[in-house]
């Protein structure tokens, strides 16, 4: 994985200038924002949407992070998703893209899946790993570049699980032991999990798969009705600085930290907030990260 | 405990929110432990939360995707509207344009006939698919024009939006700027286009007869022999208001 350094998703309502002062080195793309859906389902790139895009993003290298595919739908991912990633790769090619862990799709009436409104998460079974394996192995295949799966935050306790498999850390584990794809790993979503399910987020992270992290995201959130809310609405909290801290030297092939925030939050955060976060960012990346590691450790 | 078994159960609940009701799951093919347990998951504090952002998100879908139309509605009336779609399902859909236009749809068939809320709804919905229309399609048939036998119908992504007071009064007065006017007899027809300027105009005595003349398939001859000029045919159909049928 080619390190790049300190990333931002792209945003059409951010001055372009935040994408070329510097502060970031490469921009993380949702292709679902540059397009609209058709009746029926299929999605189509949107032009002028995709050429503002690019200009804003200039050369900055991209990489995908797509959020309707919904891998672990039992009755089907999203093909309209896949088919729009083809047609977006084919006029914007990317270093790699990457997914959530979960699904926000089930089975409705007449051969139509439905919306459940919110992404969920999938139980630790060996069913649950095996579907989703099968599917990031195909769509490395198909894209030719590296596919990550994100952990996701969730506020459920006591899915259903298979002993062998054990929890969402054992789930991802067993996905990325089957070869097809790599980590993104949230590390705010680590925290979140470890608030509300009452657990240590450090020996979440010890027991996975670091040498199979390729990406790092960063983000704030926010309480509510006594959860820790993956909002990201707000700056990074210290203990998810201390997770970057912690984690950077554990993983040798990552390729990027981004610092992750909903569109709605950017005018209340401040575009100043935002260049905070990335110089930070920047600071650990450039003491703990890999090219730290380049020049010492070889 | 099948993946479909559990995703079913959750997702259904998920979607039911406060009206969950684990009844809902007896058609599921579940053992009597992984009921229970699904049951557990269900009566968790995680999951009333997970349901709450699930209805909270699906709220302001739905909101966002009629701004217009619920700015005119008493804050009660918008509430049920929203909550109702909600109820039934809606609010789900991530894309703006496929939520704005199914919600819309729906306020249109709950809304007095005629009202100023009426004509801000199907004026809101028409201005959406115009503007959708008009990143993704070019104005067609040109060529039409000056073949007598051609069909032209009205364009499928235009719209003819009649307002019962002056629509910049209207719009005025959603901006606090002064009451809003009376629901009038006399009507003021615009027109919704993907390829005009601004998408949308006041329509004029033969803009408002062509439309009508459009509403079913007519030969470019026929249209002349009405009295529709060659000009007035020709802006519709650069602007998308008609199309070759």
């Amino acid at each position: 994985m080619t390190a790049l350094g300190i990333g931002l998703p792209y945003f059409q309502d951010l001055p372009p200038e935040i994408y070329r002062g510097g502060a970031v080195d490469f921009v993380e793309v949702t292709p679902e924002v540059l397009c609209r859906e058709r009746r029926g389902g299929a999605l189509d790139l949107l032009p002028d949407k995709l050429a503002a895009a690019r200009e804003t993003c200039g050369a900055l290298p991209i990489v995908v992070h797509g959020v309707e595919l919904s891998i672990g739908s039992a009755h089907g991912c999203n093909a309209a998703y896949l088919d729009l990633l083809d047609r977006f790769q084919a006029s914007w090619p990317f270093l790699w893209h990457s997914e959530h862990l979960g699904f926000q799709t089930i089975a409705g009436g007449d051969a139509h899946s439905l919306n459940t409104g919110v992404p969920l998460p999938l139980p630790a079974t060996r069913e649950a790993a095996e579907l989703v394996a099968d599917r990031s192995a195909a769509i490395t295949q198909r894209y030719g570049v590296p596919f990550l799966l994100e952990n996701a935050a969730h506020y459920l306790p006591d899915l259903p699980s298979d002993p062998e498999i054990g929890d969402d850390v054992g789930l991802m584990n067993a996905i990325i032991d089957r070869g097809g794809c790599l980590q993104l790993l949230d590390l705010h979503n680590v925290w979140c999990n470890a608030l509300n399910h009452g657990h240590d987020p450090f020996a979440a992270i010890d027991r996975m798969r670091l040498d199979r992290v390729a990406e790092i995201h960063i983000a704030g959130g926010s309480w509510h009705d006594g959860f820790w809310m993956d909002a990201h609405d707000s700056r990074v909290p210290e203990p998810v600085w201390d997770l970057l801290e912690y984690t950077l030297p554990r993983v040798p092939a990552v390729g990027g930290v981004v610092f992750e925030v909903l569109e709605e939050h950017l005018p209340r955060l401040g575009t100043d907030a935002i260049v905070d976060e990335l110089t930070r960012a920047r600071a650990i990346w450039q003491r703990r990260g890999p090219s730290r590691c380049d020049r010492s450790c070889h | 405990m099948s993946l479909i078994g559990v995703q079913t159960a959750l997702g259904r609940m998920v979607r039911a929110g406060e009206h969950a009701d684990p009844a809902q799951l007896a058609d599921l093919d579940l053992f009597g432990d992984e009921r229970s347990r699904m049951s557990r998951v269900l009566a968790s504090r995680g999951f009333r939360f997970t349901a709450r952002i699930q209805r909270s998100w699906c709220e302001a879908r739905a909101a966002r995707g009629a701004r217009l139309a619920l700015s005119i509605l008493p804050p009660e009336q918008r509430r049920h509207l929203v909550s109702e779609w909600v109820d039934r399902g809606g609010g789900t859909n991530s894309f703006f344009l496929a939520e704005a236009d199914g919600f819309l749809e729906f306020l249109a068939q709950r809304l007095p006939d005629p009202s100023h809320a009426l004509s801000l709804c199907q004026f809101e919905r028409a201005v959406l698919r115009a503007e959708a229309a008009a990143t993704t399609s070019a104005a067609l048939g040109g060529a039409c024009l000056d073949d007598p036998a051609c069909m032209l119908r009205s364009g499928r992504h235009a719209a003819l939006v009649s307002f019962f007071a002056d629509p910049d009064r209207l719009l005025a007065a959603l901006e606090g700027e002064s009451a809003l006017p009376p629901l009038s007899t006399t009507q003021w027809p615009v027109l919704v286009a993907p390829g005009m300027p601004g998408l949308a105009r006041p329509a004029d005595a033969a803009e408002l007869a062509l439309w009508q003349a459009l509403d079913e398939p007519s030969p470019v001859a026929v249209l002349q022999r009405q009295g529709h000029s060659r000009g007035a045919i020709e802006s519709f159909l650069a602007s998308g208001a008609a199309e070759p049928a």
